[in-house]
């Protein structure tokens, strides 16, 4: 069934729309969130609310980009859990590594405003970064940092060697800290 | 924390870049020849010290052959019981510096079957031919795996049960269950995965079905996964081993000949107390590390420097007594120990210890 439909089904309020979405997405979604969580139990939870979550989003909204949507939602939920869980154990998932990679894009604090565009501009200035990157680099990017996907898992997919994956991450992560310092950002 | 406001704000960037990747993940899928890079040897054995492989991956790849010894092969058993050809296609189709894969592949269903998966902490891949034979489940002469040498898997091997696949490559794979192998009934590293083919269904199977008509396959233990930043006690401890765990030390050079087995207690001891009490260093200082080893060369002997560091590594593997495996490599040049996303330092005193125990030849 394409997203159109399954758009649709949820604009009805028809209860196949979940099972529709479920069909599609199910898997894309429950991978981002065991990544994140490390956990499968956790990772279910996460799923069931992320089509709550839709539910209760679609009407209104009409998204132009249902994976991206629906990702979106899992990726924020799982993270929200994760949160939530952290009691100063150590993390399951692939976050912490994750985390740990990513301090090194960032330069100390300087400035400090509001969360909500400090978020935006931030993104702006990745939506720049990885417009200027090529096409495989970016694809690895995004599934490390916003699919959470092990750098193994990335290896294997894209036939290369785990040393490979390493090395294309180390030099964007150096690339992406000086790109976000150009654009004036000090996280 | 920092990054994860970055983390978070990666999480919004443009759609197209995440229909870009989906796109990119589904075309790569549906590419034979990189599907046969999925459970290549060299891949499984370096699954617990892929941090360590940025320098180390390029000489393996770069050797035909190393991994294949009298043509037979260490590989991940990719031939399918219920394939019509006989030969075995493991060396093609796992080398990455072999043969092209469509030139001796008949069909893609071989290839297919090299998807590990993830259950807990552990990660577990196709078994090996190699390991049919450690396992007894191969004649010890036999020459690959063939459809007369598969061993049947039958609802008297399962063992307790263990849980189910949480994650892998392979999507039907997720959520199939897990059981002991009831030959070794303690061991984690050797397991039976219902596959949930159509077999169980009383249908018959499709020609192009990656799994056997049984509907259970072997898989053996590659290591844990997502372990992060460690101190190697923690490793070890992951890792359940101890000296008084530890069936043997493996040591390799690094084309992967064998260099040296230890099994004398003594000698292990004094292994593990060489690898305990380190802090990881992470991956950017040891990538340091070794640029600086390889500072003092100019252009045209950095290429034979880094050779010269490669060579000298030595890969170990510390098996437990339930046949669970770890693995480091060892730099000596650079005295660092790396195993999953760690790296540790030796002292100057350790290194001299340890050079005599791996038997390296400085």
């Amino acid at each position: 069934m394409d997203d159109k439909e399954i758009i649709d089904r949820f604009w009805t309020r028809s209860e196949s729309a979940i099972t529709a979405i479920s069909d599609k997405y199910s898997k894309y979604c429950r991978v981002i969130a065991i990544n994140i969580l490390g956990n499968a139990e956790d990772a279910e939870e996460v799923l069931n609310d992320t089509y709550f979550r839709i539910w209760n989003a679609i009407p209104p909204g009409r998204p132009n980009n249902l994976r991206a949507f629906i990702g979106r939602i899992a990726r924020n939920l799982s993270l929200d859990k994760l949160e939530k869980k952290k009691t100063g154990k150590r993390g399951g998932g692939q976050f912490d590594a994750i985390l740990s990679e990513l301090e090194e894009c960032i330069a100390d604090s300087r400035n400090s405003f509001d969360e909500r565009a400090e978020s935006e501009v931030i993104t702006a200035a990745l939506n720049t970064f990885l417009s200027e990157q090529n096409a495989e680099n970016r694809r690895i990017f995004v599934r490390r940092y916003w699919r959470a996907a092990s750098i193994e898992e990335i290896a294997v997919d894209f036939g290369m060697s785990v040393g490979k994956v390493k090395t294309i991450l180390f030099r964007m992560r150096i690339k992406l800290r000086k790109h976000l310092e150009s654009e004036g950002i000090y996280l | 924390m920092k990054s994860k406001r970055l983390f978070t704000a990666i999480g919004n960037i443009d759609d197209k870049f995440i229909t870009e990747e989906a796109e990119g993940i589904a075309a790569v899928k549906d590419n034979k020849v990189m599907r046969s890079f999925r459970f290549a040897p060299w891949l499984k054995l370096a699954m617990p010290v892929a941090a360590c492989l940025v320098i180390a991956v390029g000489i393996f790849v770069g050797q035909s052959g190393l991994f294949t010894p009298n043509g037979v092969g260490d590989g991940t058993d990719f031939t399918p019981p219920n394939s019509n050809s006989g030969s075995n296609l493991n060396d093609s189709a796992v080398n990455p510096s072999g043969p092209s894969v469509e030139s001796t592949a008949p069909n893609d269903i071989v290839l297919q079957i090299a998807y590990g998966f993830v259950m807990g902490d552990n990660q577990y891949s196709p078994i090996s031919f190699d390991e049919r034979k450690k396992y007894g489940l191969v004649e010890q002469d036999a020459l690959g795996s063939t459809p007369d040498n598969i061993y049947v898997i039958t609802e008297r091997d399962l063992g307790e049960k263990m849980g189910v696949v949480e994650n892998s490559a392979d999507e039907s794979l997720i959520g199939a269950t897990v059981y002991h192998y009831s030959a070794f009934p303690d061991s984690d590293a050797i397991i039976i995965v219902n596959v949930k083919t159509l077999a169980q269904t009383g249908e018959p199977m499709p020609q192009t079905s990656v799994y056997s008509e049984s509907g259970y396959e072997f898989y053996t233990f590659a290591g844990k996964s997502s372990l992060g930043s460690l101190s190697s006690d923690e490793i070890l401890e992951d890792y359940g081993i101890a000296v008084k765990t530890v069936s043997q030390i493996e040591v390799l050079a690094s084309d992967h000949s064998p260099v040296v087995t230890i099994r004398d207690n003594v000698k292990i001891s004094e292994i593990l107390g060489i690898i305990r009490g380190k802090e990881d260093i992470g991956l950017v200082a040891h990538e340091e590390l070794m640029q600086n080893w390889l500072k003092p060369y100019d252009d045209e002997g950095v290429d034979r420097a880094q050779l010269f560091l490669e060579v000298g590594q030595r890969w170990i593997t510390i098996t437990s007594k339930t046949g669970i495996e770890l693995s480091f490599i060892y730099n000596p040049f650079v005295r660092s120990l790396c195993t999953h996303d760690s790296f540790y330092i030796l002292t100057e005193d350790d290194a001299i210890a340890m050079n005599t125990l791996l038997m390296v030849n400085q």
